[in-house]
Order: structure tokens, then C-alpha cells, then sequence
């Protein structure tokens, strides 16, 4: 198991969730929502890999 | 090395931000000298009752920033062309980058009304050019306490994270 992969994770969501507190303070709202979708799509991009060999191996597990 | 690569790109990116805030912080800063030197202006026009040239070179001589900058290139535009004082004092305002449009054209506004009539009259024009310019300096420092942390903390934030992401 990766574990850089998951502290990678956290750090992306902890950063994320700062820069949503600093544009919604500053009465950005909509950047603030962009900034968490574009969090977790960088996220989601980083475990892409990881997610395509999960979906390989339960083809391969279910495969006959 | 890694480590290294990382701690420039948050710097790089603090910097971006840290540059950013202090040019909100300018506006103001500049702003507020200007006042300075508009109500020097009208003590020495309405008061001292100084010819134009004259109160432009004390004033110039006194105050800093681009109201320095302004002033003193009036005055030696004036003395050294034919063109109106109205015209010589648009072009050396339209050359203060620093301010903003709104800023400019209220002090092109003043440049009409200098030397061309009474000195009470000139007095009145200096008074509206400072109510003015007080406005746009309250809305310009408001502005800037608002978005300076945020342009401080979006530099150090995003350059964390685009160090967390390559890194």
C-alpha cells in the first residue's frame, strides 16, 4: 500500500479546505466552489491509476 | 532536492501574492499624498494667494510620491511650452499609472479650473477635487485590508499545494 499516496491525499484536502475558508471570507463565494471541485478533481486525478486497478482486479476476480 | 524544488515554488507563489498586496496598499498610500498635497495647494492659492507656478513648486518641493512626480513636471511643462495649463496637467496625470482611472479624471477635472479663474473659485475646485479623492481613498483602503490577506494566503496556499501535487 502507497501510503505517500494517502498523506498526498490529505494534504490536497487540508489545503483545500484552507483556500475555500480564505475566498469565502473574502465574500468569494464561487471561487470557493470552484477551488473544492478543483481539488477534487485533482485529487480523483492522482488515484486514477489506483482506481483503474482496483476495477481490473474485480474484472479479473469476477472473470471466468 | 525534492525538498528544495518545493520550498522555491511556495516562495515563488508567496512572493506572487506578497507582490500583489502591496500593490493594493500603493493606491491608498498615494492617495493619501495626494490629499496632502491638494490641501497644500489651496492654502497656497487661496491663503498665500501664490501665482500658479509658484504654489506649484511649493507644493512640489513639500510633498512625495506621484503627487511630487505631478506637480514638479507641471510646473516645468508649463514653463517650458505654449500649451494650456489644463492640457500640460492631463498629460503629466495620465502618466500616473499608479491611480486609478476614477482618480485621474477627477484631478484632469481640477486641471481645468487651475489658473484660469479667481482664487476662490480656484479654492472651490480644490475642495471638490479633495472630497473626491477622500471617497476613492476610503473605498481604495477598504479594498485593500479586504483582499490583501486573501492574495496573501491564496500565494502561500497554492503554491503548497502545487509543491504537495508535483512533489
Amino acid at each position: 500500500m502507497d501510503v505517500e499516496l494517502v498523506f498526498k491525499i490529505a494534504a490536497i484536502g487540508i489545503l483545500v479546505a484552507v483556500l475555500n475558508l480564505l475566498l469565502s471570507r473574502a465574500g468569494r463565494d464561487e471561487q470557493a466552489l470552484m477551488t473544492t471541485i478543483a481539488g477534487l478533481v485533482v485529487v480523483l486525478m492522482l488515484v486514477l491509476q489506483k482506481i483503474s486497478e482496483l476495477f481490473s482486479l474485480i474484472k479479473s476476480l469476477f472473470s471466468f | 532536492m525534492h525538498a528544495f524544488g518545493a520550498l522555491l515554488l511556495i516562495l515563488a507563489l508567496s512572493g506572487f501574492g506578497f507582490i500583489r498586496t502591496m500593490d493594493l496598499k500603493q493606491r491608498p498610500r498615494e492617495l493619501r499624498m495626494m490629499l496632502d498635497a491638494m490641501t497644500l495647494l489651496r492654502n497656497d492659492i487661496v491663503s498665500r494667494t501664490l501665482p500658479l507656478p509658484d504654489a506649484l513648486a511649493h507644493v512640489g518641493g513639500t510633498c512625495r510620491g506621484s503627487a511630487r512626480t505631478l506637480f514638479i513636471s507641471s510646473k516645468d511643462k508649463l514653463g517650458s511650452s505654449t500649451q494650456q495649463f489644463a492640457s500640460v496637467w492631463s498629460d503629466q496625470v495620465a502618466q500616473l499609472s499608479v491611480l486609478s482611472r476614477e482618480d485621474r479624471t477627477v484631478l484632469c477635472q481640477l486641471g481645468a479650473h487651475l489658473g484660469q479663474f479667481d482664487a476662490q473659485a480656484q479654492g472651490r475646485a480644490i475642495d471638490a477635487c479633495i472630497s473626491a479623492l477622500k471617497r476613492n481613498e476610503a473605498q481604495a483602503s477598504e479594498y485593500a485590508n479586504q483582499y490583501s490577506r486573501l492574495y496573501t494566503g491564496l500565494g502561500l496556499t497554492l503554491g503548497a499545494m502545487l509543491a504537495v501535487i508535483l512533489y
